[in-house]
């Protein structure tokens, strides 16, 4: 058991021990006083032969540490998390496109009204001022209705606007009452 | 702890101890500070060029990355962020050091030529001159005395910096052997060292 500690030990000031067990094994190397003396002198021992520099470490170092934080008063900022550049596409992504949906959402409803409104601005408009392409919404509440008499539909299929107007931008009263059916 | 840069495993341990001391577990920064002791107080030393001044130092410097550390957000290493850290902190100690020379030269004249003593002058005494001699030769007889197979696993492993995965290619063996044989070699060498220590 011992040696199997010490390896871990070795492996730990190796950089090679997973991080999970590196985290136990910290936890008992502050419970065990003999495994941190264990691991300063493997420590001393790298060093003296890496640099010939004995670093001597006393043995309560992290104590005096441990002691001396524990009088601060220190008030942490809360915790962020470091947010991955793929989770900031991410929410960049579905921002754009919750965007776009508000935008077609608001936008519905408009195009309904469109088909509903004009109708008398239209007739006017079209006697009074000549407003081109007034005659588009025609169609659309022609087809969405249903309801539109068979006759009178084919009748505006026949007399459209700008036959009569020759293209002179001007609606057609036939295709302006449309909008009434 | 290794003379390379902390590997992956490493930062991901350093990440969940600075996260637990950011949530207020402060005996997760005695992880930390028994995981980089060594690295800091070596690194001071290089600095102070006195050991007991630079464990003093180091504490310093440790105490500073605690109160810091609300302020860590990961952009670099734990390890990176200490060591500036702890650079800072011993320039700022050499600063303040030479300051007090100055002024204690004013006062003490005579003193000057004692404090300029190189035996003296940020040096060990010479009794620690001798211990630590003793443990240099200790370890350098006890490297020469080990089998070819475990010395070349460890010298790789201190001298070249390599991983076990490098010195498992390099001398054709399996990663586990050459665990087990840089830490027969480390219990070779502190069946040596650990006598000389108890002495002091």
């Amino acid at each position: 058991m011992p040696d199997k500690m010490n390896q871990k030990i070795s492996q730990f000031i190796d950089d090679e021990l997973p991080y999970e067990e590196a985290l136990q094994l910290l936890t008992e190397v502050k419970q065990q006083p003999e495994l941190d003396a264990k691991m300063r002198r493997y420590e001393m021992a790298s060093s003296i032969l890496r640099s010939h520099q004995p670093v001597s470490i006393n043995s309560d170092f992290v104590g005096k540490v441990s002691q001396a934080i524990e009088q601060e008063v220190v008030y942490f900022l809360p915790n962020a998390r470091k947010r991955s550049k793929y989770v900031s596409s991410a929410l960049a992504v579905a921002a754009g496109v919750a965007g776009v949906a508000i935008l077609v959402a608001n936008n519905v409803p408009k195009l309904e009204k469109t088909a509903q409104q004009p109708y008398v601005v239209s007739a006017l408009n079209s006697n009074q001022t000549g407003i081109k392409e007034v005659h588009r919404p025609v169609k659309m509440v022609a087809r969405k209705s249903g309801t539109i008499n068979p006759r009178f539909y084919s009748y505006l299929q026949a007399h459209r606007g700008n036959l009569y107007t020759l293209d002179a931008g001007v609606q057609s009263y036939a295709s302006l009452a449309g909008y009434e059916q | 702890m290794s003379n390379q840069q902390p590997n992956r495993t490493s930062e991901l341990l350093d990440q969940e101890l600075v996260q637990k001391v950011q949530q207020g577990d402060k005996s997760a920064f005695d992880h930390l500070v028994r995981k980089y002791q060594s690295k800091i107080i070596s690194l001071v030393n290089r600095y102070v060029k006195d050991p007991n001044e630079a464990q003093d130092v180091a504490q310093e410097a440790f105490i500073k990355a605690y109160r810091a550390l609300g302020n860590f957000r990961g952009d670099s290493a734990f390890y990176t962020w200490l060591y500036r850290i702890a650079i800072n902190t011993a320039k700022n100690y050499l600063v303040s050091r030479a300051r007090r020379r100055s002024e204690s030269e004013v006062d003490v004249t005579e003193a000057e030529q004692v404090y300029n003593a190189p035996q003296l002058k940020g040096m060990d005494t010479p009794d620690q001159d001798l211990q630590n001699d003793e443990i240099i030769k200790a370890i350098s007889s006890a490297m020469e005395k080990l089998p070819e197979e475990m010395r070349n696993a460890i010298m790789l492993r201190e001298f070249e910096g390599m991983s076990y995965e490098e010195i498992a290619q390099a001398m054709e063996c399996p990663v586990g052997t050459v665990r087990s044989r840089i830490f027969r070699a480390r219990e070779a060498i502190d069946k040596k060292l650990q006598p000389l220590l108890d002495k002091r």
